[in-house]
């Protein structure tokens, strides 16, 4: 599962190693590099074992025909899961140089069922000459579903080197 | 389908292993005892006695199930050589270590059935890495009711064996009000209407 992102992944961790990116050359407007990944159940059941979250609206496909918690008759991705994906946009662009995420807000806007292709991407919006060491740009990242509607939108704190 | 066998095929840790040993997989299982909206006291603070000692292991599967391969999560060589200079752990692997340390007591809420997640805030000051014994210091922080939903949030530090804050993390969930309406959700009966 997770290595069938990895074609893809060496694609993003190439396009994200570029050796210039620092606090003095980003800019407001630099587009961060966008991920994609397909949501399975087997996903979200991997993902319920890592996290220790095995609410039954993620992993518990009878349960969820019952309850329909979200008016939907099957289990959603987990919102941490979510979360994961919006933090890997930056993780993924700023971790190689050094760069260390310090603050992140999401907000997540509607819920995913499995069989979902979600792309995810960022730009900066501010610019934060602080410090040596504590420079700071602020990042928008949103996340959006094959039907091009938003499911997380989120703003983050990144110090670059 | 037998949705324990499912989750029981990615079992791979020794927390996940005890995790599974113990029944802690069956979040119904003793569901009308978590916390109800209603009853939250916001005088109190606890430090849950369960800690999350980080191994490799737990990073690279976290890594794993964030869907994640980003050496720097994963390889030791490459992290050796980065400006970090040792594999740390994916940010987000604060969700594990609240499912891991929060399974009674204070915060036991965040495993309701049928809570809806409208987003959440963290501000993280240092990785956590290999060696890391990390527990948790909660407390109530927000209550509120809009649209006519229930949200709570509690303010979770992350405390590591020197006690350090390494990261915090404002946990937001939608519940049920009221403990009759918890076990409406467990019984998965018209939850969203609950």
């Amino acid at each position: 599962m997770l290595w069938r992102h990895k074609t893809l992944r060496q694609k993003e961790v190439r396009g994200t190693m570029a050796p210039k990116l620092s606090f003095e050359t980003a800019n407001n407007g630099d587009k961060l590099p966008e991920i994609t990944r397909h949501i399975t159940q087997e996903e979200i059941w991997q993902h319920a074992v890592t996290s220790f979250d095995v609410n039954p609206v993620h992993v518990h496909p009878e349960w969820c025909k019952k309850a329909q918690v979200f008016g939907l008759e099957s289990t959603v991705m987990h919102g941490s899961l979510m979360f994961c994906l919006i933090s890997t946009v930056i993780t993924g662009w700023a971790y190689p140089v050094g760069g260390r995420l310090t603050k992140i807000n999401i907000k997540l806007i509607r819920p995913v069922p499995p069989g979902s292709t979600l792309t995810l991407g960022g730009e900066i919006i501010e610019k934060h000459p602080v410090e040596k060491g504590k420079n700071f740009v602020v990042v928008e990242v949103y996340g959006k579903t094959q039907d091009d509607k938003q499911f997380a939108v989120a703003r983050a704190e990144v110090v670059l080197p | 389908m037998d949705y324990k066998k499912e989750l029981s095929k990615y079992v791979e840790t020794e927390k996940q292993k005890t995790f599974f040993e113990e029944n802690e997989w069956d979040f119904l299982k003793r569901g009308d005892k978590y916390e109800a909206w209603d009853e939250i006291d916001f005088t109190k603070e606890a430090t849950t006695d369960i800690s999350f000692e980080v191994k490799l292991e737990d990073i690279k599967n976290y890594a794993k199930g964030a869907l994640d391969d980003n050496p720097m999560f994963l390889d030791e060589d490459y992290a050796k050589e980065s400006a970090y200079g040792e594999v740390i752990a994916h940010p987000m692997i604060s969700t594990a270590i609240e499912f891991w340390c929060l399974r009674k007591g204070m915060g036991d809420w965040i495993r309701t059935p049928g809570s809806r997640n409208p987003g959440m805030r963290w501000e993280f000051y240092e990785p956590i890495k290999v060696g890391d014994v990390i527990r948790l210091r909660t407390r109530p922080y927000d209550r509120w009711i809009k649209r006519n939903k229930y949200y709570l949030t509690y303010q979770m530090d992350f405390i590591d064996q020197n006690n350090a804050i390494k990261m915090r993390h404002w946990v937001t969930l939608i519940l049920p009000k009221t403990r009759a309406d918890l076990i409406k959700f467990m019984k998965g009966e018209h939850a969203l209407e609950a």
